[in-house]
């Protein structure tokens, strides 16, 4: 009987030795682990336990920080398609759309993924709000949120224009006016925003520009201070 | 429970970490074949004409100038002189520059390293390896027809 079962576990350890050499963990855990000790960074980071009090509620950042990741990989591959000028913008994405294989798919998730990003944000935003977790010392990281949140939506607000459509075109024209009612510098700052006095060309080269390469680089820097600050300070106590 | 799963090789948690192994590993092939089909080039995707015979108005090439065109997917040049109409691959043998009819000279000339060649795309000098390829090419009413 014993020596069936330790026949059992010899078995057993071949066979799991066999699946980790063909496969990612065999090479990071070994002869990469050999030179960098990953396997240790690794475990003391997915391992890292959390405090009981933590309940479902605590996943909606993680979940915002999924459907970026989600955001950058679909909105990569529309890029490898999309034209972004006035002729071509529209006929493009439809192309994407009717034409290439799986271009329905990627913008659906771009469109959908965009919509969830915005209400995951607010949702992990009410958390921390009614549990006080935006309390020092953890006030920077509500400022941090803050401005991804100002990130998020203005991803939302540029990748609207993108497709060149009615409904982008008259939002844009109604959402850049929006500032002109501003004393003083208002006027100035929607030629600003729109490259000129209408929506033009300008417009959706700017907004192209902000949404591929502007935001993209300022969400990797509130994301990365976002999450060291919460990895220093860890998650805030129970209620 | 405790005590069921201690001596137990296959447990709770490792068949747990093999599920989730398994089930990011075939999400993870499922997203490699969608976003290879959705990169890879097809006639659908970029749209490109690979049809064995092409027909351009007679008027867009006047005599003695040239027109590039896309045949069987790859670029071509169309060639009017008063002998006629003359279609060759436009892609140099040399280093895949696509070459330009200089009227002057009566000759094909590569922009890149100076290849000539003539209408019947024979080498007439400069670094490239084989000649030209050539395609059928006629006047019909209104129309050229290439191949």
């Amino acid at each position: 009987m014993a020596d069936n079962e330790h026949k059992d576990l010899e078995k057993r350890t071949s066979f799991r030795e066999i699946i980790n050499l063909i496969t990612l963990t065999g090479f990071v855990y070994g002869p990469l682990d050999d030179r960098l000790s990953i396997r240790e960074a690794l475990e003391k980071n997915l391992k890292k336990p959390v405090p009981d009090h933590v309940n479902w509620l605590f996943c909606f950042g993680g979940v915002t920080f999924l459907l970026f990741i989600v955001q950058a990989f679909t909105g990569v591959l529309l890029l490898m398609y999309y034209q972004p000028t006035t002729a071509e913008a529209y006929k493009s994405v439809v192309h994407i759309t009717n034409n290439v294989p799986f271009g329905w798919l990627m913008r659906g998730i771009h469109h959908w993924a965009a919509n969830l990003m915005s209400v995951f944000c607010l949702l992990h935003m009410l958390r921390v709000f009614f549990y006080g977790a935006y309390k020092a010392p953890r006030d920077f990281n509500w400022v941090t949120g803050v401005m991804l949140l100002c990130v998020t939506l203005g991803f939302g607000f540029t990748g609207y224009l993108l497709p060149w459509n009615q409904i982008s075109y008259w939002a844009t024209t109604v959402g850049t006016e929006v500032p002109s009612a501003m004393p003083v510098a208002g006027d100035l700052i929607k030629m600003l925003i729109r490259g000129g006095s209408d929506i033009s060309q300008a417009t959706l080269t700017r907004f192209f520009a902000i949404h591929v390469l502007i935001l993209p680089a300022a969400i990797a820097v509130f994301l990365i201070s976002h999450f060291l600050m919460i990895r220093r300070q860890g998650i805030s106590e129970a209620l | 429970m405790e005590e069921s799963s201690k001596g137990d090789v296959f447990g709770r948690r490792t068949f747990l970490d093999y599920m989730i192994g398994f089930g990011v590993t075939s999400w993870a092939l499922l997203t490699v074949y969608v976003t290879g089909a959705y990169l890879w080039p097809s006639k659908k995707s970029i749209g490109t004409n690979t049809e064995d015979s092409v027909s351009i108005p007679l008027s867009d090439v006047p005599e003695g100038s040239s027109r590039k065109i896309r045949y069987k997917a790859n670029p071509a040049i169309v060639v009017r002189t008063k002998e006629g109409v003359f279609a060759l691959s436009a892609v140099c043998p040399h280093l895949g520059c696509l070459v330009n009819w200089h009227d002057g000279e009566k000759l094909i000339e590569c922009p890149c390293h100076a290849a000539k060649f003539d209408l019947r795309g024979n080498v007439l000098g400069g670094p490239s390896p084989k000649p030209l390829e050539t395609f059928k090419a006629e006047i019909k009413e209104n129309v050229i027809k290439i191949g």
